[in-house]
């Protein structure tokens, strides 16, 4: 039911990833002469504040022989600085009660820390030393490697369903670097040096790369002068180009079947390659309200109780035990649109594929009726006041935007642009990115099922 | 110290250190029909939780394992004169979520709804239909056993899942805590609705109901929700006592051969109470040993010091009656032997030595400054409060967690640990078919 970004590797977890407008207005932006962002949302709510840093560096930025690169300089964050020894960033944060983790993804890179507010100045202390002095210690890094790589066995090589995914992604794209994994192949991780870590962290890991969001019992104007403080000091870095490495279009369908000993579960995924609001802006292809009609068809299909994959795949035919649908407006680059499900005893696979393609074609010769539309909008105006219980949340959400270059106000205009889409821009995106025959499908079957 | 308002109007009672903070006040009373009530009124958002909690746990599912988590389903299947999908129509309207979740000791059903008129009537009306008045009509009965055979296989992919299950069992036996809430393919085979009807009338009532509110409420606002809430649920009765644990014999190792790439290895042995009297030394113990996640003595010697597992942790879970301490870890096959080996030798050097100056004096300071850090949303708030009304806890639970850290010493950790934990685990190993001798 609800959509989980799967790209995204967080320590501890997967986040989830419902887009919509923050309940608490006034954030407020300032910019350093040397580039970095501060956004700040003030939450009285509570006597904590989050303080997270994005970089614009993630997997989408790698290339053949790298991959997971960005993921292992996430780590390497934590081992030391000139003034501070391996782990002690860590202590100090604990010492004061404090949360801290990072995580990585396709767009970006992000550092958090969750504490009293008292402590902000320490976080940006903290950061500050690292996006400028970090030390790459060789026997460090050879440990932290071997950390990465069980990392990538507990996540993806023992895991049956994550295994499809980065299947899917891999064969899906061609020439789009979305076709790696965020933690990359284990052959590249193996072979990362701690030299290849230090050019990318000199690289990306500079003030004009990097967005800070701030949320919590905090005053804005405060939180502006200490990050003048601590980060105004720091140079600027050379502007970074990125070769876009356009992917080239999908003619005809790609099959993969995937054959896992260790799994017991069927499962089959459907991926269509879809625009995000990145692509709305830069691309004319692309019309701006495209990402949104693609989020209330998601909604649609699968994002309430009773929504139409449950209620005719699932329930009426019994051919499906759960279905779901995920999709991001807000990526950098064009990402999949994906439907999947696990087939009830007895379906034969094809059948269900069918019936998933039959509901898709379905939105448009009978695209989403007023009550349809009516529960897409009052699932998307809960669900923005829900949101606002997490000051986390409301600072991934504005870091998520920034960190793909796109304004972070944009958050605030959410509900009202889904409200404005039509059931015919619903059947239309239908039609131009899920009807034809541009399809990747991954089929896992279990191989060691008793 | 700044004040702060989470809750506007209230106590502030500082107690402890002076970075930390408690203004969280709990208000709790009796339903005219005997269901207990926890509330906290938080004005910021525009919207409201509600938890209600039944002593409707696996550990009641007698021979049946899995009967609890079936009933718990279906309670979102349809109700009163609402079939499932009517239901669910109905629901997706309002924009508010019901979510069901059944564990060992709790079940419960929790709604979360804006706050305004048009929402939070309909919401709660289907809170209370679904919670009294479930159908268990036999279609979804069969779906919902179906999809609990699902999670069963899908919990047979995910090793540290099959790795956890059998740890349970392993030091629990046949007591109640020893099968999994899912039940398994046999036992889910002989369940009948008459089953179901009969354990939904029996501990899904009031006097077995303990309510959590949180959210845009006023005091009274809250007490008539709550009357209406448990209007239709009958009186009924507690559930009795969970049986004690029978004291462990000898410990064994189990290894279940998969053809994986890690290894999981789960130690674990029957650990402490809600209530017990050694729950803040143990608490504290665990953290500086492996509940603290970057900092832990197991993070250090497992992971900084040695790369041989991305996670490592130990936990305890508090419970009616002893719930299980677990220290776990996953790492690549060929590591088995060594990790088995430092594991055991870091428990060991600590239930001996207890905790350092330093590392103690770490692990209390996190707990006690990162406070607001645990009841900085209304989730974690329902949480925290749903736990306090259902075991029992003093109403000042939250107010004085500081001080009853802040009072734990070294001595007291290192004799809570020998006392209670000491040297034999029941050990658990998912991975490969290997040798430890070798």
């Amino acid at each position: 039911m609800v959509k989980y970004l799967r790209r995204l590797i967080l320590l501890g977890g997967s986040v989830t990833f419902l887009l919509a407008i923050s309940y608490a207005q006034g954030a407020e932006e300032f910019n350093l002469v040397n580039g970095l962002k501060i956004i700040v949302q003030p939450d009285y709510r509570a006597p904590v504040v989050v303080s997270q840093i994005w970089y614009r560096v993630g997997s989408a930025y790698e290339y053949d022989g790298i991959t997971g690169i960005s993921h292992a300089l996430e780590h390497m964050m934590f081992k030391g600085t000139k003034s501070t020894k391996p782990g002690e960033f860590s202590e100090i944060v604990s010492q004061r009660g404090g949360t801290e983790n990072a995580f990585t993804s396709t767009d970006f890179t992000a550092y958090y820390q969750q504490w009293s507010p008292e402590n902000l100045e320490l976080s940006f202390k903290l950061e500050a030393d690292r996006m400028n002095n970090l030390v790459f210690d060789e026997q460090e890094f050879l440990q932290e490697r071997a950390v990465v790589l069980e990392e990538r066995s507990l996540r993806v090589d023992d895991n049956p369903t994550a295994q499809a995914y980065e299947t899917l992604k891999a064969n899906a794209f061609l020439t789009s670097p979305y076709r790696y994994p965020v933690i990359g192949w284990r052959a590249d991780i193996s072979e990362l040096t701690v030299a290849d870590l230090r050019r990318w962290y000199e690289r990306f890991y500079h003030p004009n790369n990097s967005i800070i969001v701030v949320v919590g019992d905090v005053s804005a104007p405060e939180v502006f002068r200490l990050a003048k403080k601590y980060f105004g000091d720091i140079p600027k870095g050379p502007e970074i180009k990125v070769k876009s490495r356009r992917e080239i279009p999908q003619n005809g369908n790609k099959r993969i079947v995937l054959t896992s000993e260790e799994a017991r579960v069927e499962h089959l995924v459907l991926g269509y390659k879809t625009p995000s609001l990145k692509q709305a802006v830069i691309d004319d292809d692309v019309e701006e309200w495209e990402p949104f009609a693609l989020e209330v068809l998601a909604t649609v299909l699968d994002g309430f109780e009773g929504a139409r994959l449950e209620s005719s795949v699932v329930r009426k035919l019994k051919l499906a035990t759960s279905t779901s649908v995920s999709y991001s407006w807000a990526t950098l680059l064009p990402d999949l649109f994906t439907v999947s499900a696990i087939p009830e005893k007895n379906v034969s696979i094809d059948k269900l594929e069918g019936a998933l393609k039959k509901e898709i074609a379905k939105l448009v010769s009978k695209p989403p009726v007023d009550t349809e539309l009516r529960k897409v909008i009052a699932q998307t105006v809960a669900e923005s006041v829900f949101q606002t219980d997490s000051i986390a949340y409301q600072a991934i959400l504005i870091g998520s935007l920034e960190a793909v270059g796109l304004d972070w106000r944009l958050k605030e205009q959410y509900i009202d642009r889904v409200k404005s889409v039509t059931s015919e821009q619903v059947a239309n995106v239908a039609e131009k990115y899920l009807m034809g025959d541009s399809v990747t499908v991954v089929h896992l079957v279990p191989g060691g099922a008793k | 110290m700044k004040q702060n308002l989470l809750l506007v109007g209230l106590l502030c009672l500082v107690l402890f250190s002076e970075n930390t903070w408690s203004n969280l006040r709990v208000m709790s009373w009796e339903t005219s029909r005997s269901s207990q009530v926890y509330f906290v009124r938080a004005p910021e958002i525009p919207m409201v939780d509600i938890r209600l909690v039944f002593g409707a746990g696996s550990a009641r599912d007698g021979q049946q394992a899995g009967l609890a988590k079936i009933v718990n389903r279906l309670l979102l299947e349809g109700a009163g004169d609402l079939r499932a999908i009517q239901f669910k129509d109905r629901l997706a309207m309002t924009g508010a979520r019901l979510h069901v979740d059944s564990l060992r000791e709790m079940a419960f059903i929790s709604l979360r709804t804006l706050k305004g008129e048009e929402f939070l009537t309909e919401a709660v009306e289907l809170l209370a239909l679904a919670a009294s008045k479930a159908r268990f009509d036999s279609k979804e009965i069969r779906r919902t056993i179906d999809q609990i055979r699902l999670e069963l296989r899908l919990k047979e992919q995910s090793l540290s899942a099959v790795a956890d299950a059998k740890l349970w069992r392993e030091i629990y036996g046949d007591h109640p805590y020893g099968s999994s809430p899912l039940g398994n393919d046999r036992s889910l085979e002989g369940i009948t609705r008459k089953d179901l009807l009969e354990f939904y009338q029996t501990y899904y009532v009031n006097k077995n109901l303990v309510v959590a509110i949180v959210g845009d409420l006023h005091e009274s606002e809250a007490e008539s929700l709550a009357e209406s809430i448990t209007a239709t649920l009958p009186l009924g009765e507690p559930a009795p006592p969970i049986p004690v644990v029978p004291s462990s014999g000898t410990v064994r190792e189990i290894k279940i051969p998969r053809d994986s790439k890690q290894t999981h290895i789960r130690l674990g042995k029957p650990g402490m109470t809600r209530n017990d009297p050694d729950y803040f030394p143990l608490l504290v113990g665990n953290h500086v040993l492996g509940g603290n996640s970057l900092v832990s003595i197991l993070f250090r010697e497992i992971r900084s010091k040695r790369g041989l597992s991305y996670s490592t942790h130990s936990y305890f879970v508090p419970m009616e009656v002893p719930g299980p301490f677990v220290v776990g870890m996953q790492t690549e096959s060929s590591n088995t032997k060594r990790a088995m080996e430092v594991l055991s030798d870091t428990l060991k050097n600590f239930v001996d030595e207890g905790p350092s100056d330093k590392d103690l004096k770490l692990a209390k300071s996190n707990l006690i400054k990162g406070f607001p850090n645990r009841i900085d949303s209304n989730q974690k708030i329902l949480g925290y409060i749903a736990m306090i009304g259902f075991y029992g806890l003093p109403l000042d639970y939250l107010e004085t967690f500081g001080a009853k850290v802040a009072a734990v010493g070294r001595v007291d950790v290192k004799s809570a640990f020998s006392r209670r934990i000491g040297y034999d685990f029941s050990t658990v190993i998912v991975g490969k078919d290997f040798d430890l001798a070798d």
